[in-house]
């Protein structure tokens, strides 16, 4: 009888246990590393002197987020390791965003910090890499190269020679120089910037082709970073903003490509007695998602009226732009034709 | 055509009720005695006896077990006491009965037919579970499938649509299919239907719906023909051992309906009838008038992006009467949705005539029930007749022959049935007057006006013949032929479908011959009593299965006006692509399917058992298709089972506790071909201009695979079943493990190849769980006139998981381009999941939004350019990269639809005449995509939209009443939902409410009350002696009683498999019965 009740008690827990052991038998859930995930090309071109960041280049490919991504192997143009790379420099990072309402520079230069981060940067989830605004005075332009090693609890991968080409600083845009090279790119290249104009015309009322008037960008201190345009006709001499009879001092703005909104030309604006030179103090760089934004440039336009043979016509000299390199700098604008602000 | 048929059932229906017979009375005498149990020798009180000629009752014994009766002196009589073998005794002329009951262990020696074999239930193996007829009585559904809900743990049945003739979901011990159908809201699960044996003949279990499950065809399936009141008892087969004779089609689990058979001397009449009300459910709650007009405006005037913006939208066509409050034509409040759905009134009637004895016996049943839609326009009336003739000529030879004959007539309104019913859309605003005289509405006339109407006529007979040639060994016979034609004839009014009239004709006709036979062998060492010998059951048998179908589509549109319905033949004028009549080539004329299948298969059953007390059980079955992978032709399904009867052990019969007890174990393997013509063997097409010539080529969209393998099921099962108490307690256990393997999916090969695809096995689920049943009688009472209480519960628990996809791959994704909800399938997890962002709340301000640092903008939308930021009142979606982007990287596997535990929940009480039955049932853990509460919100983001335009703008016309939701409304606010509007601007490029969204995904969980029966027995009343009554019975029902659920849409049963709730899917409607059954 016991032994019976033995067998009996034997059978029950055996059957527990193979009925408790199902999930044993069965595959437990794995992150997923796809084969597939891949980045969007292997090369990074960047430049000194601004915050290089390249976003989206990664496709995971429905891989199990998150995944986590490391540099490693970071190398010179020789082949030798470049460590300085992975110094930390400051870097200025926003604590909040950038809402284009702010009425001072002060107030913009509040909502971001400073911060120390590896000079060669990688978002250690997202696999944006970011290239932190620096000098040529830690590193020299070249190619660099640097593997990518990216990895969850499903698999890893190493994409190896990715190349980080650096090049010269552009301090402004249009930069009419070759950011390899370091020589003025030719003249049908971008060898001179020239601004855009709308109905200007010359003394015998012909129209100025922009060819005619030149823009450059003159750095003239660097106490505090601010933006001086100024005009000169043919002879050098100072064209009076007051020509530009209609332009809306007070409220010129210009559409931020990156928060898509309405957002005011610089802060603080001075005009000389003379009413030759005209000043803002702006953030730096300005704009101030310059080189973090996507094509994100200021844009400023002069208008002026004036009657044509019983028209009246309106005319503007504009110009888009992007100063990175902190500092004042004079936008100097300087017509070949000399143009015509008077009624005929 | 219907009266044609009528005629023809009412006169087969007199040819059967020809036959009469006469009965004799005798005087009667008074016959006194004592009723005592065998064992214990104490009178046994309130035993039943009856008079088994006449099936009625003469009387029950005092609480001593005595009793006195008037009986005449031929007469049979029966003593009949739950939990004790009946006792039947011829009186004679004994004045003076001692009768003594032998307690048994009814559950057991119940007759299961398992695999075409009929088994005492003690020595089976495999696991089966009964359900008697007689619960599936008192309500009146179009679908018996319904009433199988909940009534067998693992038989899980989602009753999705409430559309009469059509019927839910349903599967047995999880889902065996990773393939899905349709897309969006209608994105459905393949099919994982059970294999469907009406008196022992296979059939088709959608009666050849062989268009997708979206649209079915005209087909009305079996289920829904035969009437409830004719089923004697249904059993589950659930495990391989129990499926494994059925051969390839029993992968998916086995269900036997069983009809009733005559066996009574004297013929009996059985009516039932009952009228019954069908009732719409509560509608979705929407504000009209002027309410509807105030939240346009205010909506147009706070989110428009200015004054000139405000001014453009309401100067369009379609908004600009918003404006005018004055004018009469547009101040209305006209219930649209309303005007879809109607209360209705319907009959179902119920006759049946039976008796013989077991030398001969006879049935004829015939049914008719009305069933009026809740939505217009949508109904299925039905009529059937089942004749059975059995006779027993001699001791050897047995003879059964059958005929089933059914009418299904479904209308189908405007829409496709189970789902696109359109009323969800309520296509106008309410500010627009409702139909009259002069303003109809293309989309309600439609509902009033169009035709469709779906056709089934099915014809099923069967013969079967079984002769013993020597002692113990017989030859059986078995040849069933099933036969349907479905017809779908549908017409649309021009003013309904775009200004052009459709006509579209459906003929579907498709058949199976079945015929099985074979040999059995049953030997007993000790035929008197089995529980002493070794008896062995043996049986090998042959079948073979040849099917057809064929379907004719016949599709006209832009006819002469709404009273020409043709041309119905072949006309040049409509041939496809005919620029007049189908500039689009959105018809669909031809023949979508035609193919003749055939199957052979061999079968070979051996069981053997020891005193009753071991069982073993083993069975191989081979099946060969002809759509088989040339290299693999035949499919293989061997079993094995063991049953342990250990109440039969000596240690055991001592505790008077233990009725019975045994414990199973089976294994085996099932296969389902899935080899199609197609894929094993490839498509080849002929093209004209190949050098000049016409060639053949083959179809560069599927590789062929000859190496096809069907996919397989093996199943582990263990089952402990426990009587305990004299009954009053049963507990039935199972367990299993399930490997569903060599699922067949997609390989998408290489274009170098030139091939797109090769169908491949390779995709694995396995389903493991418990099924636990519990009948408990909490209360009997010795009188079976007095109180009696049983209870039952069940429920299974099933996990499902994906263990493997072709090539070794972990993840695939199905992507949903509609509602961008797509269906990830990831191995170690639940077989299907849902792919979607998840929320994590609502932004209280613009300044909660995390700031990227490196840009100094926003968390946005959109990982490419633009300016999608999010802002106060977006809902907060999980950003798992860090990127400050929402981005496909950002998707999160989450979800089941698939819900872990269903069951049931019934309770009977008795009491003098009066019982009353409760049947619920209950699903825990489903995850449910409530898209139709966001199709509503859809709506309300956009007021300036009131008129429906087609597909592009899903969601009602109609608004939903706001208050009901609790959303973000001004900065600060902490709420469970998004903005409505964050501006029309801002909305266009996040989408705060858009679907793919864990804000959609809510828990199925419900407990339903399906089923309350209040019934009186009429008893003893002299009317009934008069009219020659045996029974009378009358009873109320109410069906889809109530619904209790956290689930915020109306219904989380109504949803597809995949658990997608669509607004225009077709309500459960609620009814209520009073019906009268008699027996004469």
């Amino acid at each position: 009888m016991n032994r019976q009740v033995y067998i009996y008690a034997i059978i029950g827990v055996l059957t527990m246990t193979v009925t408790g052991c199902y999930k044993s038998l069965l595959p437990k859930e794995k992150e997923h590393f796809s084969n597939n995930a891949n980045f969007d090309g292997d090369t990074y071109t960047a430049n000194f002197g601004r915050t290089n960041v390249f976003y989206g280049k990664f496709n995971p490919d429905y891989s199990t987020q998150p995944l986590t991504f490391e540099l490693q192997n970071i190398a010179g143009p020789d082949g030798q390791p470049v460590p300085a790379l992975r110094e930390e420099v400051n870097t200025w990072q926003w604590k909040q965003y950038y809402s284009g309402t702010e009425k001072s520079v002060d107030e913009i230069n509040a909502k971001r910090t400073q911060v120390k981060r590896p000079l060669l940067d990688i978002r250690a989830n997202s696999g944006d890499l970011v290239f932190w605004a620096t000098d040529t005075s830690r590193i020299k332009p070249g190619v660099y190269t640097f593997d990518i090693f990216v990895k969850n609890n499903g698999g890893q991968k190493t994409f190896q020679k990715r190349k980080l080409q650096l090049r010269r600083p552009r301090p402004y845009e249009p930069y009419e120089f070759d950011d390899i090279t370091g020589l003025r790119k030719p003249l049908d290249k971008g060898g001179l910037t020239h601004p855009t104009l709308i109905g200007v015309k010359d003394q015998l009322n012909n129209n100025i082709p922009a060819e005619n008037v030149d823009v450059f960008f003159v750095k003239t201190g660097t106490a505090k970073n601010t933006v001086s345009i100024k005009f000169f006709d043919k002879d050098s001499l100072p064209i009076r903003l007051s020509s530009f009879n209609i332009t809306q001092w007070d409220s010129l703005v210009y559409r931020s490509n990156t928060i898509e909104q309405i957002v005011p030309f610089g802060f603080n604006r001075k005009m000389t007695q003379d009413s030759t030179v005209v000043t803002w103090d702006v953030p730096s760089p300005f704009p101030v998602l310059a080189d973090v934004g996507i094509n994100e440039k200021a844009s400023i336009g002069f208008i002026y009226e004036r009657v044509s043979y019983g028209t009246r016509t309106q005319a503007a000299v504009g110009l888009q732009f992007a100063i990175f390199e902190p500092g004042s700098w004079d936008v100097i604008i300087r017509f070949r034709v000399n143009p015509k602000f008077t009624n005929d | 055509m219907n009266k044609r048929y009528l005629t023809l059932l009412v006169s087969f229906f007199l040819l059967l009720t020809g036959a009469s017979y006469t009965v004799y009375a005798q005087q009667a005498v008074t016959i006194k005695g004592r009723v005592t149990d065998a064992a214990s020798k104490d009178g046994i009180p309130g035993v039943t006896i009856i008079d088994i000629k006449n099936n009625k009752g003469l009387g029950v014994t005092d609480p001593t077990g005595q009793f006195i009766i008037k009986v005449e002196p031929d007469k049979t009589i029966q003593f009949r006491y739950i939990g004790y073998r009946f006792e039947t005794l011829k009186i004679g002329k004994a004045t003076v009965l001692n009768v003594t009951l032998t307690p048994e262990n009814k559950s057991l020696k119940e007759a299961v037919v398992v695999g075409y074999q009929k088994r005492t239930k003690e020595t089976v193996s495999g696991s089966v579970a009964v359900i008697s007829g007689k619960d599936l009585q008192d309500v009146p559904v179009s679908n018996i499938q319904e009433l199988l809900q909940g009534k067998v743990a693992g038989l899980n049945i989602q009753n999705n649509s409430g559309a009469p003739g059509f019927r839910g979901t349903m599967s047995v011990r999880g889902v065996s299919q990773l393939n899905v159908s349709g897309s969006g809201d209608q994105a459905y699960l393949a099919s994982n239907n059970p294999l469907l044996v009406i008196d022992n003949v296979p059939v088709d279990f959608d009666g050849g719906i062989s268009q997708s499950m979206l649209q079915p065809g005209a087909a009305t399936g079996p289920l829904a023909l035969i009437p409830p009141e004719d089923v004697q008892s249904i059993e589950v087969m659930k495990d391989a051992q129990a499926t494994a004779l059925y051969g390839s089609r029993g992968a998916n689990g086995v269900i036997v309906v069983t009809t009733k058979r005559g066996n009574s001397p004297t013929p009996i009449i059985d009516v039932n009838s009952s009228i019954f009300v069908n009732f719409p459910p509560k509608l979705r709650p929407t504000i009209g008038g002027n309410a509807e007009r105030r939240y346009r405006i205010n909506s147009i005037f706070m989110n428009a992006r200015d004054e000139q913006d405000v001014r453009d939208i309401l100067a369009k066509p379609e908004t600009q009467f918003l404006t005018d409050s004055l004018n009469s034509f547009y101040n209305n409040s006209t219930d649209w949705q309303g005007l879809f759905y109607q209360t209705t009134m319907n009959t179902n009637n119920n006759v049946q005539i039976s008796g013989g004895n077991i030398k001969m016996n006879y049935k004829a049943n015939f049914a008719y029930q009305m069933n009026q839609g809740v939505l217009k326009n949508t109904g299925f009336n039905k009529y059937s007749l089942n004749m059975q003739l059995n006779m027993q000529p001699s001791k050897k030879l047995r003879i059964g022959a059958q005929l089933f004959s059914a009418l299904g007539q479904k209308q189908r309104g405007n829409g496709g049935g189970l789902t696109d019913n359109g009323a969800g859309n309520s296509f106008t605003t309410s500010l627009l007057p409702g139909p009259s005289k002069f303003v109809g509405n293309p989309q309600l006339d439609g509902y009033e006006n169009n035709i469709d109407d779906n056709n089934t006529v099915n014809f099923r007979g069967f013969v079967d013949v079984d002769y013993e040639i020597i002692n113990n060994l017989r030859i059986n016979s078995t040849t069933s032929y099933d036969y349907y034609t479905d017809t779908r004839d549908q017409f649309k009014m021009s003013f309904s479908n775009n200004n052009a009239t459709r006509l579209y004709g459906f003929v579907g006709r498709h058949d199976e011959l079945n015929t099985r036979n074979g040999v059995n062998y049953s030997y007993s060492s000790n035929k008197k009593d089995l529980e002493k010998g070794n008896n062995i059951y043996a049986s090998v048998f042959s079948e073979i299965n040849i099917k057809s179908d064929d379907q004719h589509v016949r599709d006209v549109r832009n006819g002469p006006n709404d009273y020409y319905w043709g041309p119905r033949g072949y006309s040049p004028r409509f041939y496809p692509g005919n620029v007049w009549n189908n500039a689009n080539e959105v018809n669909v004329n031809g023949t979508p399917v035609s193919y003749v299948y055939h199957a052979a298969s061999w079968a070979g059953f051996l069981s053997y058992n020891f005193r009753t007390k071991y069982s073993v059980d083993l069975a191989y079955r081979l099946d060969g298709s002809s759509a088989a992978g040339i290299n693999n032709p035949y499919t293989k399904n061997p079993s094995v089972g063991f049953r342990w009867n250990f109440n039969k052990e000596n240690l055991m019969r001592r505790l008077s506790w233990l009725d019975y007890g045994s414990i199973r174990t089976t294994y085996g393997v099932n296969s389902r071909p899935t080899a199609t013509i197609l894929n094993s063997l490839g498509v080849y097409k002929s093209v004209p201009g190949y050098n000049n010539a016409n060639s053949i080529i083959p179809e560069f969209d599927v590789l062929a695979n000859p190496s096809m393998e069907p996919e397989k099921s093996s199943q582990f099962n263990f089952g402990v079943d426990l009587g305990l108490f004299k009954s009053r307690l049963e507990i039935i256990y199972d367990t299993y493990y399930k490997n569903n393997y060599n699922l067949v999916r997609d390989a998408y090969l290489p274009n170098a190849t030139g091939y797109n695809k090769m169908q491949v096995n390779g995709g694995a689920i396995v389903n493991y769980g418990h099924e636990l049943s519990i009948t408990g009688r909490p209360i009997v009472h010795l009188n079976p006139k007095g109180f009696q209480w049983t209870v039952s519960v069940n429920g299974a628990y099933n996990k499902g998981i994906l263990t493997e996809l072709p090539g070794g791959s972990q993840f695939y994704l199905s992507i949903d381009d509609r509602n961008r909800q797509s269906i990830a399938l990831k191995v170690g997890r639940n077989p299907q999941s849902n792919y979607l962002f998840q929320t994590d709340g609502v932004y209280r301000n613009t300044s909660d939004v995390p700031v990227d640092p490196i840009r100094g903008v926003r968390y946005k939308a959109n990982a490419g350019p633009g300016s999608q930021f999010f802002q106060a009142g977006d809902p907060i979606w999980r950003d798992l990269n860090g990127d400050y982007a929402l981005s496909d990287a950002d998707y999160v596997i989450m979800g089941n639809p698939e819900p872990s535990v269903t069951g049931g929940f019934n309770n009977t009480f008795s009491y003098q005449n009066v019982s009353l039955s409760v049947f619920c049932t209950y699903l825990l853990n489903r995850s449910i995509l409530n898209n139709a509460i966001a199709a509503r919100v859809y709506r309300l983001q956009a007021p300036y939209v009131t008129d429906y335009t087609g597909n592009n703008l899903d969601g009602p016309i109609n608004l939903y009443d706001i208050s009901k939701l609790d959303y973000w409304k001004r900065p600060g606010d902490v709420a469970s939902r998004p903005a409505i509007v964050g501006s029309f601007y801002h909305d266009a490029l996040v989408q705060p409410n858009r679907l793919n969204q864990s804000l959609v995904m809510e828990d199925g969980s419900y407990f339903k009350i399906n089923q309350i029966t209040l019934a009186y027995q009429f008893r003893d009343f002299d009317f009934m002696k008069r009219l020659k009554l045996r029974v009378l019975r009358a009873y109320f029902t109410a069906y889809n009683v109530a619904i209790f659920s956290n689930y915020s849409g109306p219904n989380p049963e109504t949803v597809t498999s995949l658990g997608r709730d669509d607004i225009n899917g077709y309500p459960a409607a609620s009814s209520f019965t009073f019906g009268i059954g008699a027996q004469f």
